[in-house]
């Protein structure tokens, strides 16, 4: 066992310590100052022992189960290190390996969610397609879709561009409830807007620029399934040369908001066991 | 300097035997820590001595980091062995 094994284990657990009691904010600052450091030695560690991510100890799983735990807590101010932690780990890695866990889970996460009642922004088909995964997803779509974290969407939004790639043949499982959720959030945020002008009232600048970055991620996630679709279809020899921008955008609308004007959606995207009745294929 | 501080965070109390809880569909290891304890300050000042000698230490130490064998008593080793994994699913 090298010391860098150590020091990575040491700081995660330092990053799960927490008050057994509530306390002052004097406390408090001291635990929030613990938490960073521990993120910080963990960033330089992981920076020069790369061997890491292949050793046994599920890094990117706790950093992201802490990040879970973060969205509706009072640490929100751990999210964008903790972000960066995982983002430098997923380059490393090139991939989502580390969130899988190195022991067998025997429950999955939407029977869970039934027992605790909590909101689930993915179908279970969509669990299954993306496994140990699909909780970067339920991170990703609670943050984005609870008012605490609105502050930083931005950064929320940039992360999770950032993590596309990283999806790589599982982005069309992701493509529908992501669409549904930041298509609600920016309607949700256009409303507000609304009323705020239709008021007369200041201080939209927030709400807009929240509008203006909700709008950017969803046209990145269609962006990239874009692009994988493209990348699909020419290996299938499906590809007749020609961008078809809007057969493109039917296939994702068509699977997102309704089943009219299907012109063939791509079979991969249908996660969803609703849309399971018109699984035409283009390819 | 590198081997005391680091035999110092085997010996931090907040890194004994943590406790498992349920946050709402996940299942995580964590170490409660009573308020106006002194462990939190002294792991802090610890990481925070590491974090420096990481820094403005040359690259040597790094090395020996990643690629040496840590000669450690078995029975600190055994602690964080037993209580780390918190993060296990379920």
């Amino acid at each position: 066992m090298t010391y860098a094994v150590l020091l990575v284990r040491i700081c995660l657990r330092a990053l799960f310590v927490e008050f057994s009691t509530s306390t002052d904010t004097t406390q408090t600052a001291q635990l929030r100052h613990l938490h960073l450091l521990a993120l910080r030695v963990l960033q330089e560690v992981i920076s020069f022992t790369p061997s890491l991510l292949t050793s046994d100890i599920p890094i990117g799983l706790t950093l992201l189960k802490k990040l879970y735990m973060t969205i509706e807590d009072t640490t929100q101010h751990l999210q964008p290190p903790l972000m960066d932690a995982l983002l430098l780990i997923f380059r490393r890695d090139g991939g989502l390996k580390s969130l899988v866990p190195k022991t067998p889970t025997p429950q999955r996460l939407s029977r869970q969610r039934s027992i605790t009642g909590k909101k689930s922004h993915i179908k279970e088909n969509v669990e299954d397609a993306l496994g140990p995964t699909s909780l970067l997803l339920h991170t990703v779509m609670d943050a984005l879709s609870f008012s605490g974290c609105r502050p930083l969407v931005t950064i929320w939004s940039k992360f999770f561009l950032e993590c596309l790639p990283y999806f790589s043949d599982s982005v069309f499982p992701i493509l529908i409830p992501t669409v549904e959720c930041v298509g609600r959030e920016i309607s949700s945020t256009l409303v507000g807007l609304q009323q705020l002008f239709g008021s007369g009232g200041g201080g939209g600048v927030d709400l807009l620029e929240q509008s203006v970055t909700l709008l950017t991620l969803l046209e990145g996630v269609l962006f990239r399934a874009h692009e994988i679709l493209r990348i699909e279809e020419a290996k299938l020899g499906g590809s007749k040369g020609g961008y078809d921008g809007a057969g493109f955008l039917n296939n994702v609308m068509s699977g997102v908001w309704g089943g009219e004007g299907i012109l063939g959606r791509s079979g991969v995207a249908n996660v969803n066991p609703d849309f399971a009745h018109s699984d035409d294929r283009t390819d | 300097m590198f081997d005391i501080i680091f035999s110092k965070l085997l010996e931090d109390r907040l890194l004994r035997l943590p406790v498992q809880k349920e946050y709402k569909d996940i299942t995580v290891l964590f170490t409660p820590c009573s308020p106006g304890s002194e462990d939190l300050t002294t792991l802090s000042y610890h990481l925070d001595l590491l974090l420096e000698i990481f820094r403005f230490e040359n690259q040597y130490l790094r090395a020996v980091c990643a690629d040496d064998k840590a000669m450690l008593d078995p029975s600190r080793l055994e602690l964080l062995e037993n209580s780390f994994t918190s993060a296990r699913r379920g």
